[in-house]
């Protein structure tokens, strides 16, 4: 079976890791986008940036007619990664706007070069990850307690990871403790156990919708 | 040398732009993408549209430019003389432009220092000794006595304009009868290593010109990229078997020797890759201050062997002035290319040669952030 975070289809998104397809995969599948565009998971932001700059001037049957790509902020700042974005996209002629928007920015093709959407996650607009877009899709109350626990164990010096990770600790706190207990957030999605309805994530589907 | 390059009707090229060159260039694209073709308009630059280099880009490449041919040209070719004006097929859809009409253009992009080769009417005039031919209008044609008007090929730079070839003549003619006047010089010297290598006679002429030199010895330490117990090379005469009532036809051919061994070897039968290796370190060595094109660079080069040979053109051809321009098909060739252009700034260009509806072909640019990248993702750049 054809890997579906693997996808050569011609409107391609590009992201960067299993988690981050199969989260944007829950989020295809409610709003009905399932034909509208494949996913490439790329390994790393890193990756996600090479495949990019690979990926527009490639030969014409290889080309993608459009590409997103799905980024997180961190552990840059919205103006670094913007930069680093927008520098390689100029190499290629394109015309990009000097601040991201705030739906997700759709940048023309131009020649026979693919449009390009960029989303930064988790809203184009302030710092963070997938997982702080995620953490806006749980229930209010249980997350606040999950982040209570979280520095909770903190403080008794029983938890390790590294501060650029504290959202997905909380997420996966969370998600330690629903039914059925950690479940991948993906599947959690499928599971309405996040909810794809929020706010945050009715804007993350509207960027797909309006580039794909 | 060139920093950039245009081609206007010729052969497949309606219009192609590249727009930056640099010391050593790149080029790749599929089969019919014009990447000889793009070789032979240097070519044709190179030797200022000289009538020798366009007759042999003609006649001796036919293989070449046959594959390169779409089938609506190739019933043209099919239904039109043989002896029909052998030049025709250098221009954009194979036949002669009409008289005032656009021709090939070569040359560096911007206005000046570009190259055209087109139709021109002339009247001819007979003044004692001497026929001389005044070029004509397209207009005044019309008010002139056709029977002193004849219309041949001519070669115009800036405001200088010379005459080529007549239109009505074929190949064998327009050899012996060279046109009269001031010939051009090249505007540099350039060496070709075809796909399809060199002849013998080629490979020794090139080997007379640096024998004993130090250059010499650049081609020798070449080789011993991939035979390292090379001691050296020299040239001995091989003779044709002889026939009753044939003379014997001599050839020379390169002869090697290897430390450990005391016979003396024939160079070509140590492979493909040491035999193509030869040809495009001499060639290279024999382009100082000019061009070196490579049709192909890859044949017969072995994948491991290829980051030396490149390492060795790029160092080379800073060292001697000399502009490389290569072609190829092969994904380790763009890999061994990336990765000595990786210790090499802005030394090289890279481009990929896609069909175009508007304009034939168009070059794509890669830079080296891009083509690594491309490298490193696995996305295809051929």
């Amino acid at each position: 079976m054809p890997d579906v975070c693997r996808s050569e289809a011609h409107r391609i998104l590009l992201v960067e890791g299993k988690t981050d397809c199969h989260v944007v995969l829950a989020i295809q599948q409610h709003y009905g986008l399932q034909t509208h565009f494949g996913i490439f998971a790329c390994g790393s932001d890193d990756e996600v940036l090479k495949r990019l700059n690979a990926l527009i001037p490639a030969p014409t049957e290889k080309r993608p007619e459009r590409i997103g790509i799905v980024v997180d902020v961190d552990p840059a700042t919205i103006a670094d990664r913007w930069h680093q974005i927008t520098d390689r996209l100029r190499n290629h002629g394109y015309g990009c706007p000097a601040v991201p928007d705030a739906n997700g920015t759709v940048i023309a093709g131009h020649d026979d070069f693919p449009a390009i959407g960029v989303w930064l996650m988790p809203n184009n607009r302030d710092g963070g990850s997938l997982e702080d877009l995620l953490i806006q899709m749980a229930d209010p109350n249980s997350i606040d307690f999950a982040r209570e626990a979280v520095t909770g164990a903190q403080q008794r010096n029983a938890a390790t990871f590294r501060a650029v990770h504290l959202s997905k600790a909380v997420l996966h706190t969370f998600l330690a403790w629903q039914d059925e207990p950690g479940r991948p957030p993906g599947l959690a999605i499928t599971a309405a156990i996040l909810r794809p309805t929020v706010p945050g994530a009715v804007a993350f589907a509207g960027g797909l919708q309006r580039l794909f | 040398m060139l920093d950039s390059f245009e081609v206007r009707n010729f052969r497949l090229f309606r219009h192609l732009s590249v727009p930056r060159l640099s010391r050593v260039n790149l080029f790749v694209g599929r089969n019919n993408s014009g990447k000889s073709a793009l070789l032979e308009a240097i070519e044709a630059y190179g030797s200022n549209a000289s009538l020798d280099v366009l007759l042999d880009l003609v006649l001796v490449r036919d293989g070449n430019w046959e594959s390169e041919i779409t089938d609506a040209a190739r019933s043209i070719l099919e239904t039109t003389e043989t002896t029909e004006n052998p030049l025709r097929s250098l221009f954009y859809g194979h036949h002669l432009p009409e008289v005032g009409a656009e021709g090939i253009q070569i040359g560096p992009i911007g206005r000046n220092g570009k190259i055209t080769i087109r139709t021109q009417a002339y009247q001819i005039v007979h003044e004692e000794d001497v026929t001389r031919r005044i070029p004509v209008s397209r207009e005044s044609l019309k008010k002139l006595d056709l029977v002193d008007v004849q219309v041949g090929i001519e070669v115009q730079e800036g405001s200088r304009s010379s005459y080529l070839a007549s239109t009505a003549v074929d190949a064998y003619f327009m050899r012996r009868r060279r046109p009269s006047g001031p010939s051009r010089e090249p505007k540099w010297v350039f060496e070709l290593v075809p796909a399809h290598n060199l002849t013998d006679a080629k490979v020794a002429a090139l080997w007379d010109r640096v024998h004993l030199t130090d250059l010499e010895n650049e081609v020798v330490s070449c080789l011993r990229l991939i035979q390292p117990s090379l001691v050296g090379v020299a040239f001995v005469g091989e003779s044709s078997a002889q026939r009753p009532g044939i003379p014997p036809r001599t050839r020379r051919v390169p002869i090697v020797r290897l430390s450990e061994a005391q016979d003396r070897l024939p160079l070509k039968s140590m492979g493909d890759g040491i035999a193509r290796l030869f040809q495009i370190a001499l060639a290279l060595v024999n382009s100082r201050d000019g061009a070196l094109l490579i049709d192909e660079f890859e044949n017969g080069l072995h994948w491991s062997v290829q980051p030396k040979v490149w390492d060795f053109i790029f160092r080379l051809s800073q060292d001697l002035n000399v502009q490389v321009f290569a072609t190829t098909h092969s994904r380790d060739c763009i890999q061994a290319f990336a990765s000595v252009w990786q210790g090499n700034g802005d030394l090289a260009t890279f481009y990929r040669l896609d069909t175009d509806v508007t304009t034939g072909t168009k070059a794509v640019a890669y830079n080296r952030e891009t083509l690594f990248d491309a490298i490193e993702t696995e996305v295809e750049v051929r």
